[in-house]
Formats: structure tokens, sequence, C-alpha cells
């Protein structure tokens, strides 16, 4: 017989993680598709630390276990659309009440929907750890320790990250920034239960005429979301116009062909793509048009 | 902390009683609700959370019971097409679902009318659109759509005031 937790709070939780061989279970929508008879599994969304919406002076602090459904119908804190329209395109009611922003990272398929706007939004992911007390320190049970990394490098694989196995991650961090135009689209082929074909977040600002920011993610085109800052900069600093710009994603993208879709589709499709969001950017900075999106 | 397994069992409240699972808490609440307690009108059609049959309540919002571990819904209110059915909201669903001719083999339907519920709850008047998200996690091989959408909304025009 195996046991499963749902512990109290964060502490104990990460007490359980360290102690071994229980499996952090979220929303369940990833783990449940394929479960395992004997599995122990330490149940996440009772715990208070980790179900929260907030935001600082610098970041929105979305906690790893808030839902789908949560980011939508909660008017706490001010969100960026952007990543709204993402969670509105992902699979349907009954997922979206289930599946987690947490879940989605920590499960690092290419082709999860809200990752090419993190990525482009430049979040970061805050993982804690139990550091038990060292023998010396009899007045203390021991501590959590938190670091923090940018999610690009939390993300190595297709269904790979750096996480430790006694780690949890607890908080997603996006820097508040002001653009004056972004964007989301999922392809896919049906709008709902559908996973993406290719998907794509745009972010930009521009100041006084001037292009100040360009960020221009891709899922489903590689192990992991692409995003590519040289590219970016030569775009910012004027060095590639449009057709230049494409032609260096072109280079770039190295899709495949699978049950979902095949190469020369998902190539075609980001091409337009990015010359579509490109053109809207140019136009917007010329007209030296301020539009708030978010 | 809370540790759990067959021995401990999981509670839950199961359409209005408080229960007890004696499954593995890592086994799907669909098998739990149809073989352990014999509320079979929640239906398995893929085990993967794409067509929406296994669909019940929890504290009032709409899940896959197929992609829930028993465990993970310690303590919180399941409700079944067994147990809504006790309710007026129901009948009105019944009845409209009847009229539009929106239940054929009616696999789909106790998943399609939970969905219902759960949309009208959120949205007591719902465009077009709404109704097509609203019901968009669940499949009908047999009806098409339009008699779904048609029982959805001639449901919310009978029911005003009941959601
Ligand atoms: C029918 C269906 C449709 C879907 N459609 C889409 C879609 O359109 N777009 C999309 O992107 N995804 C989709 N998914 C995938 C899934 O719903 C998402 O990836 C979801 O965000 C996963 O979150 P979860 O909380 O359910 O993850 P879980 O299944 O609970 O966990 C996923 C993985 O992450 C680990 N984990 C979870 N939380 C933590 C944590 N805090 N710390 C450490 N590890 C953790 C788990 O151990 C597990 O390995 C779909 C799934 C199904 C079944
Ligand atoms: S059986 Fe659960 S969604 Fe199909
Ligand atoms: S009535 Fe047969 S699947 Fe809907």
């Amino acid at each position: 017989m195996v046991n499963s937790y749902a512990p109290e709070n964060l502490s104990e939780a990460l007490r359980l993680l360290q102690a071994g061989k229980v499996t952090p279970y979220a929303g369940g929508t990833d783990i449940m598709v394929h479960p395992r008879a004997a599995a122990s599994y330490l149940f996440l969304r009772q715990l208070p630390e980790l179900g929260q919406i907030s935001a600082t002076e610098q970041f929105y602090v979305i906690g790893s276990t808030v839902t789908y459904q949560d980011l939508l119908t909660q008017t706490k804190v001010d969100l960026p659309d952007v990543l709204l329209q993402a969670c509105r395109k992902v699979a349907a009611p009954p997922i979206r009440n289930l599946g987690t922003l947490g879940g989605n990272i920590c499960n690092a398929s290419p082709a999860g929907d809200t990752l090419p706007v993190l990525y482009a939004l430049d979040a970061s992911v805050r993982l804690a750890r139990f550091e038990p007390a060292s023998v010396n320190v009899k007045d203390t049970d021991g501590s959590i320790s938190y670091r923090l990394l940018p999610l690009r490098q939390f993300i190595q694989g297709v269904r790979r990250t750096c996480r430790q196995p006694d780690e949890l991650l607890t908080e997603i961090l996006i820097p508040k920034v002001r653009y004056t135009l972004t964007e989301y689209e999922k392809i896919a082929a049906r709008k709902a239960q559908a996973i993406s074909k290719v998907s794509f977040c745009g972010a930009a600002a521009a100041e006084a005429g001037q292009l100040t920011r360009l960020a221009l993610a891709f899922g489903s085109v590689g192990v992991t979301v692409v995003r590519d800052s040289q590219i970016e900069t030569a775009i910012l600093n004027g060095d590639y116009d449009i057709a230049a710009a494409v032609k260096a994603y072109d280079q770039l993208l190295r899709p495949i062909t699978d049950q979902r879709s095949t190469a020369g589709y998902r190539r075609t499709v980001c091409l337009n793509l990015v010359r579509n969001f490109l053109t809207a950017v140019l136009a917007q900075t010329r007209s030296g048009a301020q539009v708030t999106d978010q | 902390m809370q540790m759990m397994n067959e021995q401990t069992g999981i509670p839950f409240i199961l359409n209005g009683r408080p229960v007890r699972s004696l499954s593995a808490p890592g086994t799907r609440l669909l098998e739990v609700l149809r073989d352990e307690f014999h509320l079979t009108g929640t239906k398995c059609g893929c085990k993967e959370g794409e067509c929406g049959a296994c669909s019940v309540l929890i504290n009032g919002r709409l899940v896959t019971s197929c992609l829930i571990a028993v465990g993970s819904i310690a303590q919180q209110a399941v409700l079944t097409i067994e147990g809504y059915r006790e309710t007026e909201r129901f009948a009105v669903l019944d009845a409209a679902f009847a009229d539009m001719a929106a239940v054929q083999c009616g696999f789909c339907t106790p998943g399609m009318v939970l969905a219902t519920e759960a949309l009208l709850s959120e949205h007591p008047h719902p465009s077009a659109e709404e109704i097509r998200q609203g019901l968009s996690g669940n499949l009908c091989r047999c009806t098409g759509y339009q008699a779904l959408i048609q029982a959805v909304r001639t449901a919310a025009q009978r029911g005003a005031g009941l959601w």
C-alpha cells in the first residue's frame, strides 16, 4: 500500500518531498492521462502559499497552483492581457478549472500554451526546498530556502527542467513592463481541446517613434520555446528590416513533422505570424501612436 | 499533515452526503464513482480529458472526473448527475433537452447537462458564443451541436430566475 499526502502548508510539503518518492500533483491534467497505479502523490492545491495572485512594485506574482480559470476570473490584479489570451485558448472549461500555470511550466511540453507568453514577458520562476536545521541548532526545525531563475533557464528540453527532486515551484514572477503592442496566436486543429501546431507571442514597446523593446517567442517549433535575443536586438537597432528579420527566423527555426502538423506548415505559419506582428509594430512605431495594449 | 491510503480512506461529500472512498488515492474519481459507489450516470469515453462524458461538478465547478485522483478532492463536494437530477434546475434542462431533440444515444448527456448547469450558473443568459464555449469540453457524436445549443438556449429562457 502506498501513501499519498495532502500537507497543510508549504514547509510540510517540502519536508515530505525531501523524504522522497512522492510526485507533486497540482491539477493532475498532465499526470492523470497516464496514471501510475502505485504512485504516491503530494497534493498541492490545498496549500495556501501556492494559490495566491499578487503584485509588487516590479512584478506580477502568480502562485504555481493557480488555475487557468482562476487567472481568467480574478479581479484583484491587473494581469497582462496577453497571458489571459493564452489561458482562454487552453483546452476547454473542465480542464481550465483544473490545470495550473505551474503544471504547464513543470510539464515542459514544447506545446505548453502559456510558455511563449511567459518567455516573451521574461518570466522567472521561484523554487523552494527545505533546509534541515544543522544538528547544532536545537531550537529550530529547519527553514525554507528559495532560488529564483529565468524561465528560459528552468526549462531545458522536452519535459525536462532543472527542478531538483526536493524542490517545488512556488511562484511565477512576471516583470511589470509597459508594452504598446502584444499579440498571442495559437494555431490548432480546432478552437477547443486541441494541442498547438504553432503558438506565438510578440510583445513590443515604442516610445516617441522609437522601438524600445521587442520580444518574439515561438511555441511547438522546437524542443523548448524559441526566442532569439540576437535577432531581436538587430531588429531593435534597425539593422534588420522586416524581410531580413523574417529571413533570420527562417534560418533559426527547425520545426519538425509529427502527428499534429508538418515542418513546412509550421515554418510558413511562424514566418507569417512574425511578419504580421513586425508590420503592425513598425506601423505603430512610425505613427508614434501610443496605443496601450495592457 | 493528511496522509491517505486505502486504509485511512478519503472522505468527501458525494451528492450532499459525507462518504469515504477506500480506493487508492491515485485512482481516477471516475472509477471511484462508477465502481465503488455504483453511480454509473457518469460515463467513461476516453480517460484523457477529451470527451467530457465523465464531467462532474466539484464545489460547483465543471471538471473531468477521469483526470482527478480521488485523493486530491478530500473534503470537497462532488455533484454527479444522480445528485443533480433531484433539483428543480435539472427538471428544466431535462425538458429542454428532450423538446429540442438534444439527446440521441444519451452517452454524452450527463456531461452535457452538468456543463449546462455550470454555464448557466456563470451566465444565466448566455450568448451563442458563451454556449459554444461552455460546451466546448464535451463531445457528442449523435445529435449535432445545433440541437444542444438550442436546448441550452431554451432552458435559459424557461428557467429564468432559477440560475
Ligand atoms: C484534454 C486536455 C487538453 C489539454 N489542452 C492543453 C492546451 O490546450 N494547452 C496546454 O498548454 N496544455 C494543455 N493540456 C495540458 C495540461 O492541461 C496543462 O499542461 C496544465 O497546465 C497542467 O497543469 P496541472 O496542474 O494539471 O499539472 P499536473 O498534471 O498536476 O502536473 C504536471 C507536471 O508538473 C509537476 N508539477 C506540477 N506542479 C508542480 C509544482 N508546483 N512544483 C513542482 N512540480 C510540479 C508534476 O509533478 C507533473 O510532472 C491539456 C490536457 C488535457 C488532458
Ligand atoms: S472520460 Fe473523461 S473526458 Fe473522456
Ligand atoms: S447523444 Fe450520443 S453522444 Fe451525444
